[in-house]
């Protein structure tokens, strides 16, 4: 056994601790203070404190993960420029049509979403 | 110029984007993405004529004649830009030379493979199988980018030579195993081959040939251009995954009735022979014939399935009852296919595992796997010679008349197989220098 092969070990350790110790905390908890006393109340939704309203099964629309997928597109497209931007007097031509092209494969693809009716709202 | 036919692929899908906006025939955009595939093939040849590279795109462009005619009835220009990116994907991983291109390309071919595996995502099966897929993919994803960290920080170089070079310790030994649990979701070896059995049964034809040809073959290639060799921890480790690959999916494909799930049971089998070819560190030209030899028989076996299905609709065994009868030539075919992925004789599979078991022997303290792999190999040929006895010998009710184009493909297929049987030396001399030039 070598020095990194410890650090290693320890390093799984502390992995294998870090999330053990609150899940422990919690069923020591559990042990010493629970009363197994379920009820209505006890059983309610949790909605902040205040009394539930209507079903929790209610049919969940995720329609709004198109945007934030589309809002990707700007959001890497941000990233990858500030470089260019901070540096742009000191770049080649070459520098510069490498990154026109990276910026037209983003357009197309908010084009594409475009076209293809996803920035509608249904 | 060596990524001239990915740049063009990458250019013909996103020609391919540009048209899925309006409606168009099915049969043109299938007909623009084999023009792309062609041209791909052609850049390969012009460029550095890789004989992986130029596989993988081959059986791309195979898998677009088994496309079911009912299917992708809307997004089909999307379906051929994502088998174009996942292809382009697959070719950069083949010639990756360090961990952020190795790492992209995974990406690129795993996350279009996420979307062709969930295309038909109404089916409520499809939709289970694509989500396993998404989560092992994006599980191994997290843990082969953690071992890249870790490899990163021991050589303190992102290019694959100095992995190769890095003296043994128990850090790299950390990383490369990590690493190998991405690797291993793509060549569906255990510990990541929970996807198999559910995305070979219930994605079409075309999508599951695709995984279990051109990205099995590029999975193999890669890891074998990745694992550093020589170190005997390291070795050991992915002996163990491949005796484990064998034997649960030898086991766990005897008992299957479903035609697909026993393919998938085999896939994870064959990689475990595969990985045992890696680990023995010697056998690398071999792993090469072999890879693409599994690939063409799992391909061809696909392409009988497609024609099998769209005749009767289903692949159960009970499906290929009377099949040699009603067509001959797809009964020949899948003969030969799958006398290819049980070994034997005049066939290419037997000289790939023969080849694969007689470098792993000679190998120190590799025996004992390889007498495990000849057992598992010999039980093996119960489920292979199952589905032949269906094939060949039961009688079955008339084979109404289907599509060509999945015949043709399986004809093409068995021709290359026997052909490269008969005279295993024209592959095996180009995977050589293949493989040897990417481990320069």
């Amino acid at each position: 056994m070598n020095d990194t092969a410890i650090q290693l070990l320890l390093f799984l350790a502390v992995a294998l601790i870090f999330p053990l110790i609150p899940l422990g905390l919690a069923w020591c908890w559990q042990r010493l203070f629970h009363r197994g006393t379920p009820g209505p109340k006890k059983l309610a939704t949790y909605e902040c404190g205040v009394d539930p309203q209507g079903s929790v099964h209610i049919r969940f629309q995720s329609h709004y993960y198109l945007y934030a997928l589309v809002f990707l597109i700007f959001d890497v497209e941000a990233i990858f420029l500030i470089p260019i931007a901070a540096a742009f007097t000191q770049l080649p031509v070459s520098t510069l049509l490498a990154g026109l092209i990276f910026l037209l494969l983003l357009v197309e693809s908010l084009l594409w979403a475009w076209a293809k009716g996803i920035l509608a709202w249904k | 110029m060596t990524a001239l036919p990915e740049i063009l692929l990458v250019a013909v899908a996103l020609v391919l984007l540009g048209l899925g906006v309006r409606p168009h025939c099915r049969k043109n955009l299938a007909l623009l993405a084999a023009a792309g595939l062609a041209l791909a093939a052609g850049a390969i040849l012009w460029t550095d004529a890789s004989v992986f590279r130029l596989a993988v795109v081959l059986f791309s462009a195979a898998t677009l004649a088994l496309l079911p005619p009912d299917s992708l009835r809307r997004h089909a220009a999307e379906f051929f830009a994502l088998q174009l990116f996942a292809t382009a994907g697959l070719l950069l991983l083949v010639t990756a030379q360090d961990l952020l291109t190795l790492f992209l390309a995974l990406e690129l071919s795993g996350i279009s493979f996420y979307a062709m595996v969930a295309f038909e995502k109404r089916t409520p099966t499809n939709a289970e199988a694509a989500l396993k897929y998404f989560l092992t993919g994006a599980l191994s994803s997290a843990i082969l980018l953690y071992g890249f960290s870790l490899l990163f920080g021991v050589t303190g170089s992102l290019r694959l030579d100095a992995l190769r070079s890095a003296p043994p310790d128990a850090l790299l030994l950390a990383g490369v195993i990590m690493a190998f649990c991405g690797f291993a979701f793509k060549l569906a070896a255990i510990p990541m081959q929970v996807w198999a059995p559910d995305v070979y049964e219930s994605t079409s034809a075309p999508v599951a040939a695709l995984l279990a040809s051109a990205s099995k073959v590029a999975g193999v290639v890669v890891f074998a251009n990745f694992l550093p060799i020589g170190n005997s921890a390291i070795q050991q480790t992915i002996t163990l995954a491949a005796v484990l690959s064998m034997v649960f999916g030898n086991l766990a494909a005897l008992g299957q009735s479903n035609v697909r799930r026993l393919l998938a049971y085999s896939a994870i089998a064959q990689s475990g022979y595969l990985l045992l070819g890696i680990a023995s560190g010697t056998a690398a030209a071999a792993v090469g014939f072999y890879a693409i030899v599994y690939a063409v028989a799992a391909l061809g076996a696909f392409a009988v399935i497609a024609a099998v299905e769209s005749r009767r609709g289903g692949c159960e065994l009970a499906d290929f009852n009377g099949l040699l009868r009603g067509s001959p030539a797809l009964g020949i075919s899948l003969a030969i296919f799958l006398a290819s992925l049980a070994g034997i004789p005049p066939l290419a599979g037997f000289f790939g595992k023969f080849a694969i078991f007689a470098a792993a022997a000679r190998t120190e303290g590799m025996w004992m796997p390889v007498v495990a792999a000849f057992l598992l190999n010999a039980i093996s040929l119960y489920y292979y010679l199952l589905v032949l006895k269906h094939a060949l010998a039961r009688p079955g009710s008339t084979l109404p008349g289907g599509r060509r184009a999945p015949s043709f493909v399986a004809a093409v297929l068995a021709a290359s197989l026997l052909f490269s049987g008969l005279l295993p030396d024209l592959l095996l001399q180009r995977t050589t220098p293949a493989i040897r030039a990417v481990q320069r």
